[in-house]
């Protein structure tokens, strides 16, 4: 018999209070959960909080999820974003017993690339769009082959190969807006190195997890810091509805209103906000532009006779074709690399 | 050797070098398609230390086929060409086994890419050139630069594209570049069977829509501007023919866009430009005009000269511009012998596919109405 699909186990603990269904989520997506929530606490203890916070929205929200999207998906936006409200809890603690420890790892003081990303990674990862964050985390936090993590997410091998090639240089993009410059290549490479084998839950951590979340959060049966990350998330969530239901694409309020890419899905199906502001002048620019002016402004918009002179070289834009190329004729290959936008591209292909 | 550079830095010896003695290669940034190919590179290019820090400029790297990366001099005083000079006595030096490899498969294909990096058999490609455009005060246009970088962006954005030999300026001040697709049959349905002077025809919905929510943007640069299919607000756009004769029909294009949303509709992502104020709002008003020439003998399109103008307001690099600029964009037939994987079109590479969360499937790419 093929095991049932997350939402089906959910909507059997949700229906009959089934603690064995819940356990069942608990130890699927633990691991990652739990690894999202080290590498953003690097306290086990505070970790162990966020990971049993995380579930608890789960048994609490899991009534109005809505179906679509992938569950593991939304845990692990729950998980880096109750993972970091606890760590900034943290440092408003130790700000006011005085203790002048900053959480924040300086890019330049730290020598090592994975010092350096791993405070960040996971809060760059939750703002990528699914269909690349799921397959870096697969196969770089998850430590899945390129084969396992195709079959997980139902795609071909080479599209996973081409997503996971995307997604890390969208990922650079956004941890070199952090300061932590590393290239796409270097980025698989230190990711590779510290992919973890799955982390280990304990069998306690889940009973424990999956019987609160069947007794509803009694007290005594979780912790006063777990509570108030479930309240606080709680809260978040509550927002995002809110501001949800003004039809304002809170996008970047990833916990909210489904969490992460359910919230975007949810989002998406609205009416969009007319703009307010947008009145452009009537008549202008466009009135200049006519059978007289055509040549005139076209002559303005291509490029002058010192620009884009690099485009009479006759470059091939196939790594493969390159090499093959080289190889037969004998010759280096000179590589013109980009920064990976339209701007920065030597052919305008980005 | 590696070396971070602006563009137009080699000059015409050191680009003929590059295309008689190099192996030029320009990666496409869409990825590579195939697993081994997207493999190869990261290992080739990921074991480099010095690649660290590359993401500010435009790096160049030189190696063999087999991946060694080859050391020069291009950093010394004895200039850039000279570099390459020192680069090519090093890769002469290599052995036969460094210098020649053997290459092996691509690995598995990536349907989605190929999808998007296919050009359609038969099909017309037409250059897409944009840039804003400032006035010459005798009735005409110069294209516009300071507008980029001083005008009404904050001090820190004047340093940063300001900056770095030159490179940032000529990046963001050059036209940027982006290819049309049209299939055989779209091209063909422009023209008409049986033409008589003053028949118009309407451009068909797919192609019209297209030109409008996937050309009609401000691509300078990678951090939106991309319009949400419902951003389009009015648009027509239309042929008319104006002369026949045995040999060939001229025919006149025009039309008219009125693009305007909200920022998050076509997916800002904020976490790339902080500074952004909360409320943005974009807009375009543009007339659409130009010419097709058809040669009947040829069967074929001979001219298609577009333009665009009108006035813009909206994420211009990193930042906003709240005053309209006048922005213009010009299509042009692409007549170069290029081969396809030269002339992909943008709204289907990389990070457009990433950003622009209204067009992820590249068949909404032939018709935009889906």
């Amino acid at each position: 018999m093929s095991p049932l699909a997350d939402w089906d186990l959910l909507d059997l603990f949700l229906a009959r209070k089934d603690q064995a269904a819940f356990s069942e989520l608990v130890r699927r997506h633990g691991p990652r959960v739990l690894g999202a929530c080290r590498r953003v606490l690097r306290d086990a203890d505070r970790a162990q909080d966020a990971f049993q916070a995380t579930f608890l929205l789960l048994a609490r929200k899991g009534a109005s999820l809505r179906r679509t999207g992938r569950m593991d998906s939304w845990l692990y936006n729950v998980a880096v974003h109750v993972s970091l409200d606890a760590k900034k809890s943290a440092m408003r603690r130790r700000m006011h017993e005085r203790e002048a420890i900053s959480e924040r790892t300086r890019p330049d003081a730290d020598p090592e690339a994975w010092e350096r990303l791993r405070p960040i990674l996971d809060e760059e990862l939750v703002h990528l769009p699914d269909r690349y964050r799921q397959p870096l985390i697969s196969c770089y936090l998850d430590g899945k082959t390129v084969e396992q993590a195709a079959e997980d997410l139902g795609c071909p091998v080479g599209t996973l190969a081409t997503r996971l090639f995307r997604g890390r240089e969208l990922l650079r993009t956004r941890l070199v807006q952090r300061g932590a410059a590393v290239t796409g290549a270097a980025l698989g490479v230190v990711l590779a190195a510290h992919a973890v084998p799955a982390v280990k839950l304990s069998s306690a951590l889940v009973a424990w997890t999956s019987q609160a979340a069947a007794e509803g959060m009694a007290v005594g049966i979780v912790s006063a810091q777990v509570g108030a990350l479930v309240n606080g998330g709680m809260k978040a969530m509550m927002i995002a509805k809110a501001k949800a239901v003004s039809a304002i694409a809170a996008v970047g309020i990833v916990v909210g209103g489904g969490g992460g890419a359910l919230a975007v899905h949810a989002l998406k199906g609205q009416e969009p906000a007319k703009p307010t502001v947008v009145e452009t002048a009537r008549g202008g620019s466009k009135d200049e532009l006519s059978a007289k002016t055509l040549e005139g402004v076209l002559r303005a918009v291509k490029p002058q006779a010192d620009e884009w002179l690099w485009l009479k070289v006759p470059w091939i834009t196939d790594l493969w074709t390159a090499r093959q190329k080289a190889s037969e004729e004998d010759k280096p290959i000179f590589y013109f690399g980009t920064g990976g936008a339209g701007f920065n591209d030597p052919l305008g292909v980005c | 050797m590696f070396r971070r550079t602006g563009w137009n830095e080699l000059g015409e010896k050191g680009f003929a070098l590059i295309s008689e003695k190099f192996i030029p290669y320009a990666p496409f940034w869409g990825g590579h398609g195939y697993s081994n190919v997207d493999a190869w590179w990261g290992k080739t290019y990921g074991d480099h230390r010095f690649m660290e820090g590359a993401f500010e400029g435009t790096p160049w790297f030189m190696h063999t086929s087999e991946g060694t990366m080859i050391k020069g001099t291009a950093w010394g005083q004895k200039g850039l060409v000279a570099g390459l000079e020192d680069v090519l006595k090093a890769y002469r030096a290599l052995p036969e086994n460094k210098r020649r490899a053997v290459v092996g498969d691509r690995g598995t294909a990536d349907p989605e890419w190929k999808a998007a990096s296919t050009f359609p058999p038969g099909g017309l490609a037409l250059n897409v050139w944009t840039r804003p455009l400032k006035r010459d005060g005798k009735g005409g246009f110069l294209p516009q630069i300071e507008e980029l970088i001083g005008h009404g962006a904050p001090p820190e954005a004047e340093r940063e594209f300001g900056a770095n030999d030159g490179f940032a300026i000529h990046g963001y001040s050059s036209p940027q570049r982006d290819t049309l697709w049209l299939t055989e049959a779209e091209w063909k349905s422009l023209v008409p069977a049986n033409p008589e002077k003053g028949q118009s025809i309407d451009v068909p919905e797919p192609v019209r829509l297209r030109i409008f929510l996937l050309y009609l943007y401000n691509n300078s640069g990678m951090y939106g501007g991309f319009w949400a299919k419902s951003a389009l607000r009015t648009g027509e756009l239309k042929v008319t023919v104006e002369d026949v004769t045995p040999q060939a029909i001229r025919m006149r294009v025009d039309g008219s866009a009125l693009l305007r949303m909200r920022a998050e509709d076509g997916h800002l992502d904020r976490g790339l430009q902080p500074k952004l104020p909360d409320k943005l709002d974009m807009g375009y008003d543009c007339r659409l005009y130009g010419r097709i020439h058809y040669d009947r003998e040829k069967k074929a399109i001979t001219r298609f000269d577009m333009a665009a103008l009108g006035d813009f307001r909206g994420i211009w690099c990193r930042y906003y511009k709240a005053k309209p600029v006048p922005v213009a964009f010009a299509f042009e037939l692409d007549a170069r012998a290029l081969p396809p994987e030269r002339r992909p079109m943008m709204p289907f590479g990389m990070f457009a596919t990433m950003i622009n969360t209204s067009f992820t499937d590249v068949r909404d790419y032939w018709d935009p109405r889906k």
